[in-house]
């Protein structure tokens, strides 16, 4: 679990911000309110995810609200994980 | 002693000259600040008089502004009286650069630099920016700080009559082949009061490749609606490449002035203009109570609404008295008599009625062009150009010039 | 007449009286504007209202996604943007050059677009989640002569700075502006002291004011240059369409990187006097709702794509949240669906208002005003002054059938009208057909004079009511090593009505896959920006092309949209 959340962390760093932005993402940080990860720029991490862990996230569960935090991602991901894959 | 008898002589028998010719210039001791209304000294040696002052430069009222006042001694006290330095060596401090600054914006220019006068300025910016290789082509009407400006400069001379379009395209026609051309006009002309047309010398400056060098010294701070001067009045603010203006009318009254336009023509001045590089410039208390004016000014267009006001009703006056007036927007409002001796009496006249006027005639106007100048100021109340009106009546009644033109005034005083 | 009673009376007023008579100098008197004034935005918005009497009156109420929370009174904003306009100008910028706003929504923004106004330059404001590549094109075209960002896009800014070398400042605007490099210079604004006069360029009706970049089927993005005189139809369209009163609370969602953001996200709302909101938050329908509750929100400009985004959320949430303030309800952006229209009864008790403009029109042009009976799914009518018709795509005459689609056209002349593109007279002139101005957009107009919108008329893509270049899109696919030739279309979507899709080739070595598909998806992202990466990469063996070897985005476009594709021949040979 604790992994997971460095690896999202991680890729959020590497990803979504800029070089020489130096803000700390933390578990709790609002990625999408606070304007780090657009709803655009949420299809991406969505595919990320998705990709990583071998599932599929609904269009309907991924929300705005759902991709705030990366507590919240990781949850998510929890969520589709223990439920049965779906066709890839 | 070297100045022997004969060089005395000389220069007595010159002096008199001057005088036989009717050009010679008396001064007139004033004995308060500068506003609408002064105290006189009229001959030297005789008690001050009280009168209304309508010959000044002080075209916003700002000579003797209390914030002014107020601003120019706070100056004093935080930056000194003398700089005893040229600008680039120990001479330049934070408030002129700032001051600089306060004109490019209020000018609509990208770069400023002051000068102890604009005659300064005129005098030292042609020979900086140009050189044999180019033109000058100035409007035949312009200052004499210009001409002297030109006289200093290399490069090629020319003129154009007075306004006259025509005629100056034909000269942009004829120097095509200098490497640059400049035309030189004044904004306002002192004597007429009168305006370049400012738009279509750009329109032909464009055309022909041309820069625009304007000296506006009677506009800067009134003329245009919100003030910032002749380009501005005739719709081509911000697409003049030089600009010379001062401080010493609108703008305080005290001195400087200063050069004001393209980023690159400034900084040749700022390396290589004579009076710039070789004499202090202007005081820090006059920076400092010129920071306050231009504060003024950007504050409210008030004072020159009010000045606008005055001009129009000025006007409005002298016309229904009868007095033969050169039409125009400015503050500058020519009252012509034509005759050189009648242009001397009246204004001796007025003085006597409490209303301070000039007389202008040749050589510093053409001949049969003698007229009285007078300048509005936004420190003129209402009270004062009625009460002026009524001395210019009594002594336009005296002379008998009412309701007269041009052929019957000069008919009049030949006979 | 009491001035409630004036808006209500206006509200009261049926279209047909409104549009009688129109003249645009209603706006003018109102402005207190005679023909031949000095016009300046930055002082009508300011120094004016403070005039009025309205100093102390609030002007911006700010709030960003942690709480933080800011307020400024038009005074505050006439000071501040006096500072800044001095600022800038004591750095050498002179009037006419281009000045970038390249910020969040963040209080330095709205303050500096009045104050490079004020200096008679002319404001560039670009979307901050732009990537150095579409910084890049739009700066180089301007020709911009200074750029003003905030810490954290410096490094966009900076990866591109050699290659513009008539960039001659950065501004940065954080407290904070860490260690800062060659060309670069801080601006900590609310430290400054605040500049009580400053000497407004006397800019006339004419002076370029806003520089908005825009995209289109070919080409990089142009630019949109407005005028000073486009205040008179934002601030008219403002009162009248968006029915701003005295004292109302007005919310605009739009970013002023897009036009939608500075026509009424600014000039409109403060030109009028009226305090606006500003959340400086991403989407979040709990957040938005708190947001209008707490401030009172009476009337709300948002887009279909945050309408959408609501409705997904539910009334569930709406319920619990005490929206009585607001009184009306607007959207730009793209068509409005009728289901969002008639959601929003629902959910607010009123509809949504659609608006229908561009960023070349300055102005809302097509519109549902208060008080004029809303069709769900139509765009309204023609505003009050302006001329709009559809015409035939051939001949470019008016259609007089109703119901019959065509080419939205305006006739030029209303005072917000884009006056050129940025050194592209060519594409600007190709805008213009037989006297009109062609919005690149088509509809249809029924029996009442309404106006229903069918579709885009070029391959432009509208994604949550953003315009999308595909030439910009697939310029920067090329760049990228495994792409061969790449084709971007739109692809239908629920939320942001058209979503980006690439159509790519490989070049041999490459296989798709969906790490590849992912890694592309990225590089477009930060190249150019989240709303121009691909939802979705299909890799092709080979793309549709026309005889000479052009690439034809319709045949593709059409897939997407399950539309038929029509006779090609002609396309087909060039």
């Amino acid at each position: 679990m604790d992994e997971m959340n460095r690896v999202v962390r991680d890729y959020i760093v590497r990803e979504y911000l800029e070089e020489g932005d130096d803000r700390e993402i933390t578990d709790t940080t609002p990625l999408i309110t606070g304007g780090i990860v657009d709803s655009f720029s949420m299809v991406s991490l969505k595919r990320f995810l998705e990709k990583k862990y071998q599932i599929r996230i609904p269009d309907a569960d991924a929300t705005p609200d759902a991709f705030d935090t990366v507590q919240g991602i990781v949850a998510l991901v929890q969520r589709f994980r223990t439920a049965a894959p779906v066709g890839v | 002693m070297a100045f022997i008898t004969a060089l005395r002589d000389r220069y007595q028998s010159e002096i008199e000259a001057i005088r036989a010719s009717g050009l010679f210039k008396d001064e007139r001791y004033i004995h308060s600040p500068q506003w609408s209304e002064i105290e006189v000294e009229f001959p030297a040696g005789s008690k001050p008089k009280k009168c209304i002052n309508i010959c000044a430069n002080n075209y916003l009222g700002l000579s003797s502004h209390p914030e002014v006042i107020a601003a120019a001694h706070a100056g004093l006290d935080s930056r000194g009286y003398g700089m005893s330095s040229v600008r680039f060596i120990c001479g330049t401090q934070d408030i002129h650069r700032e001051l600089e600054n306060r004109l490019t914006e209020f000018l609509g220019t990208e770069d400023t630099l002051l000068f102890p006068s604009c005659m300064d300025a005129n005098a030292g910016f042609f020979e900086a920016c140009l050189n044999e290789q180019d033109v000058m082509i100035a409007d035949r009407l312009v200052h004499a700080s210009i001409v002297d400006g030109m006289r200093l400069c290399k490069a090629m001379q020319d003129t154009y009559k007075h306004s006259d379009m025509g005629h100056l395209e034909e000269k942009l026609q004829e120097h095509m082949d200098r490497r640059s051309r400049m035309i030189l006009t004044d904004g306002v002309f002192s004597m007429d009061g009168d305006m370049a047309r400012l738009n279509e010398i750009v329109e032909l400056a464009e055309k022909y490749d041309a820069m625009v060098f304007l000296d506006d010294s009677h506009a800067t701070g009134f003329i245009g609606r919100t003030g910032r001067g002749t380009h501005e009045h005739c719709g081509v603010f911000g697409r003049i490449d030089v600009i010379t203006t001062t401080l010493g009318k609108a703008l305080g009254g005290a001195s400087g002035g200063c050069v004001s336009g393209r980023r690159e023509l400034v900084e040749m001045c700022r390396q290589r203009a004579r009076p710039f590089l070789f004499s202090n410039s202007v005081a820090p208390v006059i920076v400092a109570g010129a920071l306050k004016v231009m504060e003024l000014i950007s504050r409210s267009t008030e004072r020159r609404d009010r000045l606008e006001w005055n001009a129009r009703y000025w006007r409005g006056l002298l016309k229904d008295a009868g007095f033969d007036i050169k039409e125009g927007e400015s503050p500058i409002v020519p009252v012509m008599l034509y005759d050189a001796k009648l242009a001397q009496d009246f204004a001796r006249d007025l003085f006597d009625e409490g209303v301070y006027a000039v007389g202008f005639f040749f050589p510093v106007v053409p001949k049969g062009q003698a007229r009285i100048r007078t300048q509005l100021s936004a420190a003129h109340e209402k009270h004062h150009l009625d009460f002026a009106i009524d001395a210019f009546k009594k002594v336009g009644q005296k002379h008998g010039v009412l309701g007269l033109g041009r052929k019957e005034l000069l008919a009049r005083a030949g006979a | 007449m009491s001035q409630s009673a004036v808006y209500e009376e206006l509200a009261s007023r049926s279209y047909e009286e409104l549009a009688r008579d129109f003249n645009w100098s209603v706006a003018e008197r109102e402005l207190d504007y005679k023909p031949g004034d000095p016009i300046n935005i930055g002082w009508m918005c300011s120094d004016r209202i403070c005039r009025l009497g309205m100093a102390g009156k609030a002007a911006l109420h700010w709030e960003d996604f942690r709480g933080n929370e800011q307020q400024l009174t038009f005074n505050d904003l006439r000071l501040l943007s006096n500072t800044f306009a001095r600022f800038i100008c004591d750095l050498g910028v002179g009037a006419g050059e281009r000045v970038c706003l390249f910020m969040d929504r963040i209080p330095e923004l709205y303050i500096g677009f009045l104050g490079i106004l004020k200096t008679g330059a002319v404001a560039q404001p670009l979307y901050s989640a732009f990537g150095d590549e579409s910084l890049l094109v739009r700066l180089e075209n301007a020709g911009t002569a200074a750029i003003v960002t905030q810490k954290k896009h410096l490094q966009k800014v900076r990866k591109i700075l050699d290659r513009l070398p008539e960039l001659r400042n950065v501004i940065v605007v954080d407290a904070d502006a860490g260690k800062l490099q060659q060309r670069e210079i801080a601006l900590d604004l609310f430290a400054l002291p605040r500049v009580k006069d400053f000497p407004v360029y006397p800019t006339v009706a004419e002076s370029p004011s806003v520089l908005h970049y825009t995209s289109g089927t070919t080409g990089q993005p142009k630019g949109a240059q407005h005028v000073h005189y486009s205040i008179i139809s934002q601030y008219l369209t403002a009162k009248w369409v968006l029915d701003l009163r005295p004292d109302d609370i007005y919310w605009c969602n739009a970013d002023p990187g897009w036009v939608t953001g500075t026509s009424y996200g600014i000039i409109g709302p403060w030109s009028n006097g009226i305090t606006q909101a500003v959340l400086d938050c991403g989407f979040n329908a709990e957040r938005w709702y708190d947001f209008i509750e707490k401030l009172g929100v009476n009337v709300w400009y948002s887009a279909p794509t945050a309408i959408r985004l609501l409705m997904k959320e539910g009334l569930e949430v709406v319920q619990r949240h005490n929206l009585s303030s607001l009184r009306h309800l607007a959207s730009v952006g793209e068509p409005l669906n009728a289901e969002a229209v008639i959601w929003s009864e629902q959910a607010f008790g009123m509809p949504f208002h659609d608006t229908f403009w561009q960023t070349e029109t300055g102005c809302i042009v097509i519109t549902n005003f208060p008080g004029m009976p809303v069709k769900p799914g139509s765009m309204g009518r023609s505003f009050p002054g302006i001329t709009a018709t559809v015409l035939n795509t051939k001949t470019y005459e008016p259609i007089t059938e109703t119901g019959v689609a065509g080419l939205i056209a305006l006739r030029p002349g209303w005072p917000s009208q884009v006056r050129g593109y940025w050194k592209n007279e060519t594409g600007y002139k190709a805008k213009f057909k037989n006297g009109w101005y062609l919005c690149g957009d088509r509809a249809s107009i029924d029996p009442d004079g309404y106006f229903w919108f069918m579709g885009r008329d070029d391959d432009v893509i509208n994604t949550g009511g953003h315009l999308v270049g595909p030439f910009e899109i697939e310029s920067a696919l090329l760049e990228h090593p495994a792409v061969h030739e790449s084709a971007a279309v739109a692809k239908p979507d629920p939320v942001n009505m058209e979503v980006v899709k690439a159509f790519v080739t490989l070049k041999r070595g490459y296989s798709p896959s969906d790490d590849l598909e992912l890694e592309i998806m990225n590089h477009i992202r930060k190249r150019l920006s989240p709303l121009a990466m691909p939802q979705e990469i299909e890799f092709v063996d080979s793309l549709p092309k026309t005889r000479s070897g052009k690439i034809v985005r319709r045949v593709l476009r059409c897939k997407e949209f399950n539309e038929p594709v029509g006779d090609l021949s002609t396309i087909m040979d060039d």
